[in-house]
């Protein structure tokens, strides 16, 4: 079934990328890549337990100033921790060695002030203040909580779509690593790495009920289940930390590949006993949409954005382009009018190949109307369009559905600059 | 109620010429800065209302400080610097495991937002005094110099502490020092000068005695450097570099999540653009220490804008015109940077980076 689908969309097809700056200027990166698959939980790996007792060393500072438990506990991880590329500062210019110096010594004492004024409330409010989460309902769910940052806001002033999702993978991460399954760091655990084992996502399903703003806070729990035989559904579910009301629901479809043939693979038993017990007895938070996704042509399309290039600053640690960007690029295509007048409301998607940082990629969209109008009339119904991003050269990375419907809060969309006396 | 620091966000570059929609400073937030005015404290010292974490805060402080006691930021209790903490996210981490400068530069957005906000500023999501408003007049950033000298990685914790001070008779600077808060150790330093434009008319304005006076309470009274010491990068001129470029990336995209809600290029957007025409070989073996921007003009919706980079020349080193023949003496490359509108070639910002090596 899923697994089935997903074998064909993922043998790689080599193709040959043409690394094009336009306008005939110097090519900088000239290395073509082959195109592979990965899955969204392959991140960055600062790995280890190690990492896991400094951060949590961070969270539990002492009221009173004294910091035993904290000094400590993060020296000890220092030393168990593999060595992230970092610099030291005797390569640095002598001033900053002192400075840093001087700096540390006023630090002590700023310290220990500035800590007075923080009463921390709970406990556990510490614990997700910081981040990191805890797991809930008998080790099965885990839990993570976030605050929208000021430039996580967008057009709309309100959360996007790609914060909410890059929470999504967030969770993730820390779900595999507070588990001490973290093997190799892409959220692989240490059976799956022996093998050169990955997960790779295939399919992902989200529905938003409402946006938050700057400064609200988000829930956000996640969970894992079986997917056929050899495929694992993660599902999430977002909520407001406030309210209690739900934000967004989403669930994932991963399968399991061989990361240097590429070819899929059933889960091993060595895995399965390290994985199995998180596996919780749950359908899909979303019923699935069993709809297929249209394979999107040139002259298909209502829309076209080429010339997509991704930045050095959205590649990962293996130079591949974070899943979540697809996102942004996948709505690059979508009209303007579509997105000042609605707001995204579901997706779903099917990932297919990846890029790296020397490909260039083209987004199509067509729009089509849901069904039924609503009570309010004709343009208030909601909009449903088909999406595909592709590389130029023509191999598809992911296809997509995505439901819009208008935007709620017309009054906060006009505003505009000052209030005062302004033109 | 002073404002001083307008929130780094879409600080519009100065444009000297033609008008062009609004330069918005920051303004993304309405909604919240509505709250914002509610939780400054009504004796005038913000900084109270502000520190949510405070015990025996007001009821109403307490249920609109949630985000604030989460997110752990709050006034030095002299009220004039404003510190905040933030763990570094998965996705936040580029590929040298460390977190980009993106990431970083976003961080000091934030918190300059904050500090804003925490002394109750950003009425209007601009972070103006009220003598600004009245008379049309906005901040925008003219220049922004960032040090790093430790990246951290995904799961650390970065504190922020961040001020402002006046400049000179135009403009203010906002300055910040990043630690690592396990250890204290100072991981980055950073300062940014802003001028005041008449939003309109787009002529650079005198900071009047009035605007000063509004924001002068929540500065330091002596001065206070993130760069104390003389002759620092955060400085230098940067020269037009020449033509030809050594490496180019021409014709790049503004993406949607690229504009803030004025439809103004996020400022942090230019720091990425500079970067593109870096040479792969640099990216692989080196990480970036200094990053220095001139402001110059912003790129709107349908523009394509030019990325270009030469490798600048120090007096020390003979070169052979390749980067990878220019060692400075500490190891260091040096590149000039500028980034141009396609269309037209006119100048949108100038910048300066340093590289070190990386040791794997």
């Amino acid at each position: 079934m899923v697994a089935s689908v997903a074998t064909s969309a993922f043998f790689p097809v080599s193709s040959s990328l043409s690394v094009a700056s336009a306008n005939g200027s110097k090519i900088i990166n000239e290395s073509s890549e082959s195109l592979s698959v990965r899955g969204i939980v392959a991140k960055p790996s600062s790995s280890s337990g190690a990492l896991k007792v400094k951060v949590q060393a961070q969270a539990l500072p002492k009221v009173n100033g004294t910091k035993v438990g904290l000094k400590t506990e993060a020296q000890t991880a220092e030393e168990g921790a593999p060595s992230a590329p970092r610099t030291f500062y005797n390569q640095l210019p002598d001033w900053s060695f002192l400075f840093a110096a001087v700096t540390t010594i006023f630090l002590a004492a700023e310290k220990q002030f500035t800590l007075i004024d923080w009463k921390p409330r709970r406990p556990d409010m510490l614990a997700d203040a910081f981040g990191l989460g805890k797991f809930m309902q008998d080790g099965l769910v885990f839990r993570q909580n976030f605050s929208i940052r000021s430039y996580e806001i967008g057009a709309d002033r309100t959360a996007s779509i790609e914060t909410l999702m890059n929470h999504l993978q967030e969770t993730a991460l820390n779900h595999v690593k507070r588990a001490g399954l973290m093997g190799d760091g892409f959220g692989s655990t240490p059976e799956m790495s022996k093998r050169n084992l990955i997960w790779v996502v295939t399919k992902m399903q989200v529905l938003v009920e409402q946006y938050p703003s700057w400064e609200d806070v988000v829930e956000v729990d996640t969970w894992v289940a079986p997917s056929g035989k050899n495929g694992m559904r993660r599902d999430w579910h977002v909520r407001d930390y406030g309210t209690g009301k739900t934000v967004m629901k989403a669930t994932s479809v991963w399968v399991m590949m061989n990361k240097q043939t590429r070819r899929l693979s059933k889960i091993p038993e060595e895995v399965r006993a390290e994985i199995g017990s998180y596996f919780v007895d749950r359908g899909p938070i979303i019923d699935e949409d069993d709809r297929k996704l249209s394979k999107l042509e040139h002259d298909t399309a209502d829309y076209v954005r080429s010339g997509l290039t991704p930045r050095w600053g959205d590649l990962d640690i293996n130079q591949h382009v974070n899943n979540v960007k697809y996102i942004g690029w996948i709505l690059e295509s979508a009209p303007t009018t579509i997105l000042e007048s609605h707001e995204l409301v579901g997706m779903a998607l099917e990932y297919r190949r990846e890029c790296g940082k020397d490909s260039v990629l083209q987004s199509l969209t067509a729009v089509s109307s849901n069904g039924g109008a609503s009570a309010d009339g004709p343009q208030e119904a909601g909009l449903e369009c088909q999406h595909l991003l592709r590389l130029e050269s023509g191999a598809e990375i992911v296809r997509g559905r995505t439901e819009w419907r208008p935007k709620r809060a017309q009054g906060l969309q006009n505003m505009g600059p000052l209030p005062a006396g302004s033109g | 109620m002073a404002e001083i620091l307008r929130c780094f966000i879409s600080a519009g570059p100065i444009q000297f010429r033609e008008a062009a929609p609004a330069v918005q400073c920051g303004g993304r937030r309405t909604a919240a800065a509505v709250r914002c005015v509610s939780r400054a404290a009504a004796n005038g010292r913000a900084g109270v209302a502000a520190l949510g974490l405070v015990a025996g805060a007001a009821a109403e402080v307490e249920e609109k400080g949630l985000a604030e006691r989460l997110r752990l930021g709050s006034l030095v209790a002299d009220g004039l610097s404003y510190k905040e903490s933030f763990i570094v996210r998965c996705y936040e981490v580029g590929i040298n495991k460390t977190a980009t400068v993106e990431t970083i530069a976003n961080l000091l957005q934030e918190v300059g937002c904050n500090h804003a906000q925490s002394v109750g500023f950003s009425t209007d999501g601009f972070a103006t005094t009220p003598t600004m408003r009245k008379l049309g007049l906005i901040w925008v950033t003219s220049r922004m110099h960032i040090e790093i000298y430790k990246y951290p990685a995904w799961g650390d914790v970065v504190e922020i502490e961040t001020w402002c001070q006046s400049e000179g008779k135009i403009g203010t600077r906002r300055d910040w020092i990043l630690k690592e808060l396990a250890t204290g150790e100072v991981i980055g330093r950073a300062t940014s000068k802003w001028v005041m434009m008449n939003q309109h008319t787009r002529k650079l304005q005198r900071v009047s005695d009035e605007v000063r006076e509004e924001y002068l309470v929540h500065c330091p009274r002596t001065p206070r450097l993130a760069f104390p010491e003389e002759d620092n990068g955060s400085l230098k001129k940067i020269p037009k570099l020449e033509d030809p470029a050594q490496y180019s990336r021409l014709g790049l995209v503004p993406r949607r999540a690229d504009f803030d809600m004025n439809q103004h290029v996020n400022n942090v957007t230019y720091i990425g653009w500079v970067l593109e025409s870096m040479p792969q070989e640099i990216i692989d073996t080196h990480e970036l220490q200094t990053i220095t921007l001139d402001y110059r003009r912003e790129c709107q919706h349908d523009d394509l804008v030019d990325s270009l980079t030469s490798s600048e020349v120090t007096e020390d080193e003979n070169t052979n015109g390749t980067s990878t023949s220019m060692l400075h003496k500490q190891d260091l490359q040096q590149f000039l940077h500028f980034l141009r509108l396609s269309g037209t070639g006119l100048e949108i910002n100038r910048g300066r980076t340093e590289w070190r090596k990386l040791t794997r």
